[in-house]
């Protein structure tokens, strides 16, 4: 296989979700560019049916996700203002053939590459992606990569020629540059993408939209590093910030998903009730994506015995304690993007809990051992929706204190990385802790929030210098602090 | 679907490469690590998280299988579902279409970019609904900016890759990729689950054991069917005969019965007589890390109220945060006895 590919150009990964294409021709750019990138892969796959039948038969299901698609910028879960925002400066960049730049962020699976290119598709724009290649040798036989030639560069001679390429296949169609894989050097060395922006910026004729998914989960967000206010301001970048899906986004995309499936997969997936949308929409924290791979996980035909199953089995582990309105959100049990339905419960059980006396010894119903079962997978969050949630649910000072010194223990444990026994000491001192602190729980109420203020930040390279070393607790915890001071002094560090 | 000449490609433990085949007593099993010649084949041998496994064979059944993470603790049977699921799903063209990475692979962005797209551009035909699949084991201990270079990959070759990732911790993998997949959560085996399986193998084995043998295994363990089965395979290498006295000697574990009596005393507020016991178990060689996890185990099923178990394992995580740092001195111990037992006297008060 190594020396199959061996002579392959760099510009040939661009083709590669595609395995049945014969040999490249040398230009690349006319059948590298991707009028909405679905639509191509459709194509390609009709190209496999002449060439190859056999897999042809069911190519729906080999990208049945595709089958979800937006359509029309009506189809997008995305609020309509942005999907305006994005649509009005689209316009504007194209009527006057300039090398504009778009910012897009936000959550991952808020919908950002499907708004693109469902807009572009709709005015008939041809959106050119670039997708960082397979940029070094195979190891030679002494096990060492070689780099051919300087990413930056192909970076830069890419998507100038995405840009400016014209072709007479093109009909002088309008062209977009599609970044959202950023090549690794970039990150490494940020003054080469600024360089190249600069290239673009005098020598482009299209506009160029760059995406970066945010995430709260991660400390660094590499890609968004890149983006900083003066690098927006030097280019003139407009920056549009997309928010997760509102739950009447998700719920209509998933209606939309529905009704395509009764129309046309009937075959293959049991039309979704109102009742399992209504769970996946719940347990997909406004990512529309995971949503969508839920309903399909939930729906296939053949998969819903097993819905039932797990639901019986729920009944009768519950039957205690009869919850009759849970039932339906403890289908997903383990299903959901992040458990969140899983950790709803749990939020539950940690905040309000029971306490039965059996033979004279009073003993919690749900053992703080069972219920930190759950979590081991992911204690963080876990604790963080604790954390988020704990307050409410007491009703005296004191009881509030003791439960606010457990979690700074296990927080201070969970940030023990390197022993993993750790996240489990971490996991059982926050849960048992605030059970047993909790002696009158408020009985109100209280819809369980997600967590928000939890992001570490992390200091920049050229915020170490500023910081004092010897109050750094393994350069995490006073960082935190110090960001928060700085933004509240008016992010100006220097004041310090 | 014949899985008789399918070969595991690689496991996650550097053990001598398995060749698989409980049916077919071809090769000899003498030498095989007991994990992997009771590692199951198939859906209906894999024990406990009956609900997420039993979804997973739907796939096996139809195709059409999503990018799926299995997030769950070591020795559950992650790496195992899915080395089911894949054998399910592509029988005979296991071999050409399954990519197995783990842990012991360099997994840095080098080779993500470069032998996970050869991969998924490598032509294998495959019956419709069926996919190539990416198996990255331990995920979570790949770098940030190697599931990074991940996040595309999936979604450009999601017409002929699927990636199947098997994690300890959900959280270390970064979004965008949960977001492209299902994510499966196995939890701990009950000790219940681990002691039928630890039976089974004894009994195929033909091995004699004592209840409180094969308990000691269970406990071990900790809901860790690997921990389970190796441990057991190392008694009976070592004393063909499972006692908990084998046992313990061959983990180099402290008697739990040891410290369950130092952790009374110390519920009792008797430093003296814990004092002794631990003593003796740094006397006896063993690592300060070992006797407090040891502790904190114990602890767990201490037969005592909760307020009073909370108050002692928080003293043991702090002790053995510490020794993670590298202060691991029988001071250290005697330290948290103390501790203990000052918690146990406070907390009639304290909560
Ligand atoms: N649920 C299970 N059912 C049966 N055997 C299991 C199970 N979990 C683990 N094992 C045994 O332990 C060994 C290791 O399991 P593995 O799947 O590699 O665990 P994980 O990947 O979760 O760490 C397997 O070879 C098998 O013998
Ligand atoms: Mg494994």
């Amino acid at each position: 296989m190594s020396n199959l590919k061996k002579d392959k150009k760099w510009f040939k990964p661009t083709f590669d979700f595609d395995e049945n294409e014969p040999p490249k021709p040398k230009k690349p750019l006319r059948e590298t560019s991707k009028t909405p990138q679905t639509s191509s892969v459709d194509r390609k796959a009709s190209i496999s049916t002449t060439n190859n039948n056999i897999n042809f038969l069911q190519v729906n299901h080999k990208n049945w996700m595709k089958n979800f698609d937006p359509v029309s910028p009506e189809d997008l879960a995305v609020h309509i203002k942005k999907v305006q925002e994005v649509e009005e400066w689209l316009k504007a960049a194209c009527i006057h053939n300039r090398s504009d730049m778009l910012l897009l962020t936000g959550p991952v699976g808020c919908g950002k590459t499907t708004t693109i290119h469902t807009i572009a598709k709709k005015y008939n724009v041809k959106v050119t992606e670039w997708i960082t290649p397979l940029d070094i040798e195979l190891p030679s036989d002494n096990g060492e990569f070689e780099f051919r030639e300087k990413q930056s560069t192909k970076f830069l001679d890419f998507i100038i020629n995405a840009a400016n390429f014209t072709s007479l296949l093109d009909n002088n169609q309008n062209k977009l540059v599609l970044v959202e894989d950023f090549p690794n050097t970039f990150l490494r060395t940020p003054s080469e993408f600024t360089d190249v922006l600069q290239q673009y910026k005098h020598r482009a004729k299209s506009p160029i939209v760059f995406i970066c998914s945010e995430s709260h989960t991660e400390g660094r967000n590499t890609s968004i590093s890149l983006f900083t206010p003066s690098v927006k301001d030097q280019f003139q970048m407009h920056h549009i910030v997309f928010n997760g899906v509102s739950m009447t986004g998700l719920r209509s995309a998933l209606k939309r998903v529905s009704e395509i499936i009764s129309k046309k997969y009937t075959s293959v997936y049991n039309v979704p009730t109102a009742d399992m949308i209504e769970c996946v929409v719940n347990s997909s924290a406004g990512d529309v994506r995971s949503a969508v791979l839920n309903l399909h996980f939930a729906c296939l035909r053949g998969s819903n015995c097993n819905l039932e199953t797990s639901m019986i089995l729920e009944k009768e582990s519950k039957s205690k304690a009869p919850k009759k309105k849970k039932q339906a959100s403890s289908k997903f049990l383990s299903l959901g993007k992040d458990q969140t339905v899983s950790i709803l419960h749990g939020v539950g059980r940690v905040l309000n809990p029971k306490v039965i006396v059996e033979n004279g010894t009073q003993r919690l119903t749900h053992a703080p051992r069972d219920v930190i079962e759950q979590f081991l997978s992911n204690p963080n969050s876990f604790v963080n929706f604790l954390e988020e949630n704990y307050l409410p649910h007491f009703s005296s000072a004191d009881q509030a204190d003791k439960a606010a010194s457990v979690l700074s223990d296990a927080d201070y444990m969970l940030a023990e990385w390197r022993e993993k026994m750790c996240q489990e000491y971490g996991l059982y001192t926050a849960v048992a802790g605030l059970m047993l602190a909790n002696k009158n729980p408020v009985s109100a109420w209280n819809p369980v929030r997600g967590p928000k203020n939890m992001k570490i930040q992390y200091p920049t390279p050229q915020e170490f210098p500023a910081l004092d070393q010897n109050f750094l607790y393994k350069g995490k915890v006073l960082i935190t602090d110090y960001q928060t001071y700085c933004k509240i002094i008016g992010n100006k560090p220097d004041v310090m | 679907m014949s899985d008789d000449d399918v070969t595991i490609m690689e496991v996650d433990e550097a053990v001598p490469k398995p060749t698989k085949s409980t049916a077919k007593p071809a090769k000899s099993t003498a030498h095989l690590p007991w994990i992997e010649k009771y590692r199951p084949q198939v859906f209906t041998d894999i024990v406990g998280n009956e609900d997420t496994v039993s979804r997973l064979a739907v796939f096996a059944r139809t195709g059409n299988a999503p990018n799926i993470i299995i997030a769950g603790p070591p020795g559950v049977g992650k790496t195992t579902t899915i080395l089911c699921l894949a054998r399910a799903l592509l029988g005979a063209s296991f071999k050409d279409a399954v990519l197995e990475l783990n842990a012991s692979n360099d997994r840095g962005i080098d080779v993500v970019r470069n032998k996970i797209k050869m991969f998924a551009q490598q032509k294998v035909t495959l019956p419709a609904g069926r996919h190539k699949i990416v198996i990255l084991d331990e995920a979570d201990s790949m770098t940030e900016g190697a599931q990074q270079a991940l996040r595309r990959t999936m979604e450009l070759y999601s017409s002929t890759t699927r990636f199947a990732l098997a994690a300890n911790n959900s959280e270390k993998i970064i979004e965008p990729i949960q977001s492209r997949c299902a994510v499966l959560r196995y939890s701990r085996l009950t000790d219940a689950q681990i002691l039928a399986k630890v039976i089974e193998v004894c009994e195929k084995e033909q091995l004699s054991y004592t209840e409180e043998g094969v308990s000691a295994v269970v406990f071990t363990a900790q809901g860790d069917l690997r921990a389970a089965l190796n441990n057991l395979q190392a008694t009976a290498q070592g004393f063909g005969h499972v006692s908990p006295e084998h046992v313990f000697r061959v983990c180099d574990e402290p008697h739990p019965m040891l410290v369950r009596s130092m952790l009374d005393a110390c519920v009792k507020q008797d430093i003296h007589a814990a004092y002794k016991i631990i003593a003796k178990l740094c006397k006896l060689g063993y690592a300060t890390e070992d006797i407090v996890s040891n502790i904190f185990r114990v602890c767990k099923t201490l037969d005592a109220p909760e307020d009073t178990r909370l108050a002692l394992i928080r003293e043991i995580g702090l002790t053995h945060m510490r020794v993670a740092d590298g202060l691991s001195s029988p001071l250290q111990l005697a330290g948290l006895l103390a501790r203990m037992c000052r918690a146990a006297a406070a907390r009639d008060t304290h909560w």
